[in-house]
């Protein structure tokens, strides 16, 4: 557009304004230089401003031809209305100062209010992207966004974009980004010692000492932080050619972000380095023209359009090569900065420890797979009739170390085996993680069961230790090994806790006092749960059905029922629970004191509630000494005297869990109730000062666990932990626990499922 | 007032009912029927056992006749009663004893619901005795070769209170269902729904991800029903924003953090 059609334009705008042109020629110069998109900004605001008042909107033209630019579309409107309100309230002076400072006046004030917190969010986001991701991560904070793999770090505030809700969708974004580097496998890049220019994109599981991790064969090039820039940015860009696929819709929702977003991280008097990788940005995240150094080297297309892992790091030397310029400083592009960064070295330990765990379970289960087929064949040698699934693992039994690694694969590749479903999950994810199951998981299995192998201490030694002047109670214990009990084997004493005046207790109310109304309400409703029995012999009412059917009996010759009633029954609950409590030495620190306060909110509505209930504590030393602290008797009245020993809860010594699930479900037994539920609160792996540990302690528990379901008590299992999730399906059964890797929702989550689990 | 019981063709499903295997089950429900044993079928809400519960009842041809079980529920609701017809008494039969009579397919939908001295009178009909007896006709019905008994439950977050007892379910042949795999699930909701299977795939991807929030605090995730019905609101017009959101997310929970992260879901998938 030339300058006379530009005139012609705004003298459109104002008829039938007539401006002098000397006051107009000056403006319209500036305004035709402006690229189209901005000009067409400005013009559009000329019939808004002109009525109002002529010389402002001159004013407005004159300025806004310096600002527009930095002012993102979206918000000209609001700037404007903030322009015209100014002018009306504090005169043209003032509207003007709104106009050319329009950055600090106009933007920085609404950036701040703009801000996204992301406490105030962070909720949403951890159950997003857990729903994402289908795996329990976790998110903390840190200035420059990364990810181990299991925690995602975002920083505390980003306030860049110009409205909350964009702020948040970047929050949504980066968590997203980083979460596609773990699952497209980003981490599992490795370089080759030997070759530092070729990668291996393998799945790798040799000594982690011995592999060389991307930070050290970026540290080797002369500009580390320009290669790991340019990796982390091939790599953004191949998670968003993913997420294009996956969730198009945030793909979508970022990619409209692009020219505010490229605006507002840009920044003047770039070197040559960071603005040719301001233009790789450009190019590789928001489609932007392919810059012309780019177009000069030879790269198949296909990296650009379908990204794979392999390509990465051919690509990187390529764009290094081109980029890198021995003699300047590099400087970080502000969009990186936003979306983050690669940390190779925890990743790596992550991932590492993270097989390690899965390597364990996996060599747990299959001893107890071996243990189990081993003392079937046995049984079948004994009848001498080896059925075909048996014959396949007899010879597990018989053999060396050697042989049984083969196999154990044998039986696991055999599709006769009955496999348990957590085993084939955990083998499905080491399948994905490496690509097979190493040889080493089987040689390692095969060495540390059977016969003559001995495990992280096997047989319990039974060392006599003293015991106090009480007399204590003898239960037996479950040991797989030789599938049956070892006869009173675990001494049990049942202790008063030492009374402990504090004001936990008040305190804990007190902080809970708008959540406890909200429970007491639910928990009074469940009380009176009250409805019409039907069929009664008496009640307050005629049941109208039975009086018909009676009616009809009798006219067919047949007795009537006398059963003719409805009556309002009110409450037909007949529950009665113990709440089994791990004061283990593990729970110091605030595990224990949430516990503390679970169970303070507990009393509170249980009293309600009005169903039976007791409370015990367990920890202890050894088997001579188990010791189970009466909180609460189950039909000991809520008061004072609870109060003070919920107080006095302290951590202990170790997890014996099994005794403690004996003892109380037979002090549940003894209660006469209906439906009997045994609740425990553990926060990890049951285990002992002696050999009460690992398979040991897990297959007693389960033993201990279904003995109280064997006998009528229904169990359940409330766990505290982040890291106890692979055996605890083996351990308590699938469906009859719950897992809170978030300490803070013990209470809520507790009383919820009680509501559930009775309601 | 006159009682008009339904015929028993009106329960005989005409139409082949959509439904995709997922693996052998049908095979085994076939087997299971000629073999004259009961079928249990458990799963969570609204993964196709019912549906599944009409396509056998379709491949063998037999009438199938639903009871939704609820704690209200009695013998005589089940077995049948006399009522009064102006001067004489007539006998009604319930919908067990009807199936059992007629040799059809008798199905309790979610039997957990009902009470467990109700569920007692199928024992009988679960075993090979398969006699149902009417105490008030002073009858033993023995059920014929094509008389089927089906239950379903869901074992999901079940109260304690209500529990299958062990002598009920020991008389079961039991099928698991769950969810079907994505690429299935997709079909199975484009199929339903009408709609095409690149919106299915993105309706099942959120469902999955719903899925995954089971252990903060998500009872259920998004089941196949749900996904059918935001699939049918979108096939009405609906946008595909609203109609997950009224179709799926509002239905899955009240708590707000999970609702926004839900919601967070829908706008990334979409």
């Amino acid at each position: 557009m030339n300058k006379e059609a530009c005139k012609k334009l705004f003298y459109e705008l104002v008829y039938p304004s007539l401006p002098n042109e000397w006051e107009v020629d000056g403006i319209i110069e500036e305004i035709v230089e402006l690229p189209h998109s901005l000009r067409e900004q400005l013009f559009e605001q000329i019939p808004v401003i002109w009525p109002v008042s002529n010389s402002l909107c001159l004013s407005f033209l004159e300025d806004g031809v310096r600002v527009i630019g930095s002012i993102p579309s979206d918000l000209v409107p609001k700037w404007v209305r903030a322009i015209l309100s100014r002018y009306e309230q504090q005169g043209l002076g003032s509207a003007r100062g709104l106009i050319v400072n329009a950055e600090e006046s106009f933007l920085a004030p609404l950036r701040a209010r703009n801000m996204v917190r992301f406490e105030d969010i962070s909720k949403r986001m951890l159950f997003y992207i857990r729903g994402i991701s289908g795996e329990s991560v976790d998110i903390a904070l840190d200035p420059i966004p990364y990810t181990d793999t299991t925690t995602f770090y975002v920083p505390p505030t980003i306030s860049v974009m110009g409205s909350y809700q964009q702020n948040q969708l970047l929050y949504k974004f980066i968590l997203t980004l980083h979460w596609g580097f773990h699952f497209l496998g980003t981490f599992k890049i490795c370089a080759d010692a030997g070759k530092p220019h070729s990668v291996n994109s393998a799945h790798e599981v040799g000594d982690p000492e011995e592999r060389m991790v991307l930070s050290d064969f970026f540290s080797a090039l002369e500009s580390p932080d320009l290669a790991a820039d340019l990796f982390f940015l091939i790599e953004t860009h191949r998670v968003m050619n993913w997420l294009k696929e996956d969730l198009p819709g945030l793909t979508n929702e970022f990619v409209q972000l692009k020219s505010e977003l490229l605006r507002a991280l840009d920044y003047p008097e770039l070197g040559k380095v960071s603005s040719k990788l301001t233009q790789l940005c450009s190019f590789l995240l928001f489609n932007e023209e392919q810059p012309q150094w780019l177009k000069k080297i030879k790269i198949s297309p296909a990296i650009f359009l379908a990204p794979s892992r392999e390509d990465t790091v051919p690509l990187l030397n390529v764009l290094y090569e081109q980029i890198a310029q021995p003699d300047e400083l590099y400087r970080r592009p502000l969009l990186l900065e936003l979306l983050g960064k690669h940390d190779f070295n925890r990743a790596s330990a992550e991932i590492e420890r993270k097989r390690q765990v899965m390597k364990e379970t996996f060599i747990l289960h299959l001893e107890a797979l071996k243990n189990k087929h081993g003392s079937s064949s046995k049984q079948t040698r004994s009848t001498g009739i080896p059925d075909e699934a048996d014959q396949a693992v007899a010879i597990l039994t018989e053999n060396t170390a050697e042989s049984e690694s083969s196999q154990l694969r044998q039986v696991l590749d055999n599709p006769e085996t009955e496999l348990p479903a957590e085993l084939v999950a955990l083998m499905e994810q080491i399948k994905e993680d490496l690509g097979h199951i190493p040889p080493s998981y089987f040689s390692a299995a095969s060495g540390v069961s059977g016969k003559g192998f001995q495990r992280r201490g096997t047989a319990p030694v039974g060392s006599e230790e003293t015991h106090d002047n009480m007399e204590g109670i003898l239960l037996d214990e479950w040991d797989y090994r030789r599938n049956g009990y070892r006869k009173n084997w675990c001494r049990i004493y049942e202790r008063e806790l030492p009374v402990l005046h504090s004001t936990f207790v008040a305190a804990t109310l007190d902080k809970h006092r708008g959540l406890l109304i909200k429970l007491r309400r639910q928990f009074e409703f469940m009380k009176t749960n009250e409805h019409f029995v039907r069929r009664q012999r008496e009640g307050d009412d005629l049941d109208l059905d039975a009086i018909v059917e009676a009616r009809g009996d009798q006219r067919a010759g047949i007795s009537p029922s006398s059963k003719l009633f409805v009556r309002l029954q009110r409450n037909e609950r007949d529950i009665a629970t113990i709440f089994l409590v791990d004061m283990s030495n593990s729970t110091e620190g605030w595990v224990g004191t949430v516990i503390k306060e679970a169970l303070v909110l507990l009393c509170e509505v249980m009293d309600v509630a009005g169903d039976p209930y007791g409370i015990l504590g367990f920890s202890g030393m050894r088997r001579s000494r188990c010791d189970l602290y009466r909180i609460k008797d189950i039909e000991e009245p809520y008061n004072q005297n609870i109060h003070q020993r919920i107080n006095s809860i302290l951590p202990r010594e170790y997890t014996r869990i099994g005794p403690a699930l004996r003892y109380a479900s037979g002090k549940l037994k003894s209660f006469e109730a209906r439906t009997r539920l045994l609740v425990t609160i553990t926060d990890g792996k049951p285990e002992d000062y002696d050999d009460y540990k690992g398979e040991y302690a897990i297959e007693d528990t389960r033993k201990a666990l279904m003995e109280a379901r064997g006998s009528g008590i229904h169990t359940f299992c409330i766990t505290v932990d982040r890291e106890a999730h692979e055996y605890l399906p083996q351990m308590f059964g699938r469906g009859n626990y719950i897992f809170i890797d978030e300490i803070d929702k013990l209470p809520m989550r507790m009383i919820d499922m009680y509501r559930q689990l009775t309601g | 007032m006159t009682f008009i019981q339904s015929s028993l063709e009106e329960h005989l499903i005409t139409e082949e009912p959509f439904y995709l295997p997922v693996g052998d089950e049908i095979e085994i429900g076939v087997a299971t029927y000629e073999r004259k044993l009961p079928l249990l079928l458990k799963g969570p809400t609204g993964c196709g056992k019912t549906r599944f519960m009409q396509f056998l009842a379709w491949r063998l041809g037999r009438p199938l006749i639903t009871v939704s079980c609820h704690d209200d529920l009695s013998t005589s609701d089940l077995v049948g009663r006399y009522l009064v017809k102006g001067d004489e008494t007539i006998w009604v039969d319930g919908p067990l004893t009807r199936a059992v009579r007629a040799g059809g397919i008798c199905y309790l939908d979610e039997i957990v619901e009902a009470r467990k001295d109700t569920t007692v009178v199928i024992h009988p009909l679960a075993d090979d005795r398969r006699e149902l007896p009417i105490d008030k006709l002073g009858q033993l019905l023995i059920a014929p070769q094509q008389f089927m008994l089906g239950v379903s439950y869901n074992p999901g977050y079940q109260s304690v209170l209500k529990d299958l007892k062990t002598s009920t379910r020991q008389r079961f042949v039991s099928l698991s269902f769950s969810y079907p795999e994505e690429s299935l699930e997709a079909r199975i909701v484009a199929e339903e729904a009408g709609i095409d299977l690149d919106l299915a795939r993105r309706l099942v991807r959120l469902a999955t991800m719903s899925r995954g929030l089971r252990e903060s605090g998500l009872p259920e995730g998004a089941s196949t029903r749900l996904l059918i019905n935001a699939g049918l609101l979108i096939k009405s017009g609906i946008t595909t924003r609203t109609a997950c959101m009224v179709g799926v997310v509002e239905s899955l929970t009240d708590d707000p953090d999970l609702l926004g992260s839900l919601v967070e879901m829908v706008d990334a998938v979409f």
